[in-house]
């Protein structure tokens, strides 16, 4: 055996050994703080603008998602992309579960994600009308899908009956723990187109930055949620539920509250082996 | 030749455990490491660290180029579990083309919360407040070669580079609206207030963004490095408006007091000039007349 045979032995078993003694310490330091690459934020500007003056083209910006289906053959059920919307004032205002067929793209529109926000400072204004929602973050966590067999019924809306997807952002649907529980998962990349200036029609874009958040932040998001779910208004008679974005999952990139606006579906189907329903929560 | 492949074999077999425990390293460096607040005794040991240091550009900034902006948040939650606080702060650091710092600033932003400061002419300051003016990165500048001067008699920046810093809040005041009541109080929850030259603090906690670290004649603990932000800025091209994040860029500790010393040296000279604003670029504004740039 040659000297440097020798020593490569040497540095093989060395490092071998150094491995096993440093992994699990080093391990149990990651699972302290588990980050999945699934938290993603962008912001947004000149949302509900793209009207102004009245009477010119609308122009809406596009959130665009799509599941890089990284998770191959071991995974092929949906994702959700949960979708949290917040002010420049750090404030929740909406949040709403997007389901995506593995390996999907999914089309937001900015002014339907900031149409009915929940907090008076952002949202007073006539029915049908814009809110006052114009700048702010979006983030984007993507995680499991609770997967189910609806029965028939008018509650269980467009999907009653079919093998629906459902996506809940605050997390209550999901078993607490075990199997199905809400967790995130990597998958999803985004993008979003910013209007640079209504007057002009500037449009830029740029991708969703990974946020190298903790897991641990998931059910955070979700309480916030919760409460901001939670309210809902009349105005001009007609009751609002806001801060909920729901409508937007389905409606392929349209604003589906602009009066004005074109007709936006509710829920699709996916055919195929799997026939899954797809709507928002 | 059977001992060569040997050899290569073995020295294959080496390797795999040093790259496997090297990428775990590395991994859990990113996973359980947001601050990088030990001492170091050493500049040796004195690595980089990531996920604090953000970097862009900015050009064109001229008076016919209009306004353009730069956008920061703060996207990680308040959590007990992992120690993320409510409140960070994000240190600007402005250089002109030829390398040298002409302006810095502090400023604090809450998780969730997007600050819009603006590259080019800044805004007038508002009538009712005094301070601060609209937020702003370029119109300060401490001796710029390439200055500008706005009609309203401001300097600026045309073209050059912005390190943006995430680091723990390193100040405190007495805040000058009640705490707890920001839902009362909202449209001044985006004005900062301002402690002295490049020194921002929270209005509602009273917690202060000092750039220049325990360099500055107020400053009372250095600019820790501590993971969070990210940012996004606007560039006039020649032909409209382009758009992109700041790009991620390790900074070891001793490169990071760096640039607080010589923010320091801007802040202390007593010219008035070389440092930016961080106020709500939209208080004293229409909210909604954003985006001249290009035009």
């Amino acid at each position: 055996m040659s000297k440097l045979e020798k020593l490569c032995r040497l540095a093989g078993v060395g490092g071998a050994l150094a491995a096993l003694v440093m992994l699990p310490v080093l391990l149990a330091g990651t699972a302290a703080h588990a980050q999945t690459d699934a938290f993603y934020v962008n912001y947004f500007a000149n949302a509900q603008l793209g009207t102004q003056p009245p009477g010119t083209p609308n122009q809406d910006d596009i959130v665009r998602l799509i599941d890089t289906n990284v998770r191959q053959q071991a995974d092929q059920n949906p994702l959700c992309a949960m979708v949290y919307v917040y002010d420049e004032w750090q404030e929740m205002q909406e949040c709403c579960g997007c389901p995506v067929s593995a390996g999907g793209e999914l089309a937001l529109s900015v002014d339907g994600l900031t149409w009915l926000p929940t907090g008076d400072f952002v949202h007073i204004k006539s029915a049908g009308d814009p809110s006052l929602l114009f700048r702010g973050t979006i983030k984007i966590v993507s995680t499991n899908a609770i997967v189910t067999q609806l029965p028939p019924g008018l509650l269980n809306g467009p999907c009653a009956g079919d093998v629906a997807v459902l996506c809940d952002p605050t997390g209550e649907l999901y078993p607490s723990s075990g199997a199905g529980s809400w967790t995130p998962v990597a998958s999803l990349r985004g993008w979003t187109t910013h209007l640079q200036s209504y007057t002009t029609g500037y449009v830029t874009e740029t991708r969703f930055e990974k946020t190298h958040e903790p897991d641990s932040d998931l059910p955070i998001l979700g309480d916030a949620c919760s409460s901001v779910t939670e309210s809902s208004s009349v105005v001009a008679g007609i009751t609002e539920v806001r801060g909920s974005c729901a409508a937007v999952c389905s409606a392929q990139g349209v604003n589906p509250y602009n009066p004005g606006g074109p007709a936006a579906p509710t829920y699709f189907v996916e055919a195929g082996p799997n026939s899954y329903c797809y709507s928002g929560l | 030749m059977l001992a060569g492949k040997r050899v290569r074999k073995e020295i294959i077999l080496a390797m795999v455990p040093a790259v496997l425990l090297l990428a775990v390293t590395v991994q859990n460096a990113r996973a359980t490491t947001p601050t990088c607040t030990a001492p170091y005794g050493s500049p040796s040991s004195d690595v980089g660290c990531y996920g604090v240091q953000f970097i862009n550009y900015f050009s064109n900034a001229a008076p016919a180029s209009g306004k353009v902006y730069a956008r920061v948040t703060a996207p990680l939650e308040a959590n007990a579990d992992t120690g993320q606080p409510e409140e960070i702060c994000a240190m600007f650091y402005v250089f002109d083309w030829g390398e040298a710092m002409q302006e810095c600033c502090g400023c604090p932003i809450t998780a969730d919360g997007l600050l819009t400061l603006s590259i080019g002419e800044p805004s007038p300051p508002p009538p009712t407040q005094g301070t601060p003016a609209g937020g702003n990165l370029t119109g300060n500048p401490y001796s710029a070669p390439d200055e500008y001067y706005y009609a309203s008699g401001a300097a600026g920046l045309q073209d050059g580079v912005i390190r943006l810093i995430s680091a723990e809040t390193n100040g405190t005041t007495t805040p000058s609206s009640p705490p707890g009541n920001e839902s009362v109080y909202r449209d001044e929850a985006g004005t900062p207030e301002r402690l002295a030259n490049g020194v921002f603090c929270d209005r509602f906690s009273g917690l202060c963004c000092d750039p220049a670290g325990a360099n500055s004649t107020i400053g009372t603990s250095a600019v820790t490095l501590y993971t969070t932000v990210r940012g996004w800025a606007d560039h006039v091209q020649n032909d409209g408006v382009t758009n992109t994040a700041f790009e991620e860029n390790p900074i070891s500790r001793s490169d990071a007091g760096t640039l607080a010393s010589v923010c320091a040296t801007l802040l202390t000279a007593g010219t008035g000039n070389g440092y930016c604003n961080c106020g709500d670029e939209f208080y004293s504004e229409d909210s909604y007349n954003e985006g001249t740039g290009g035009e």
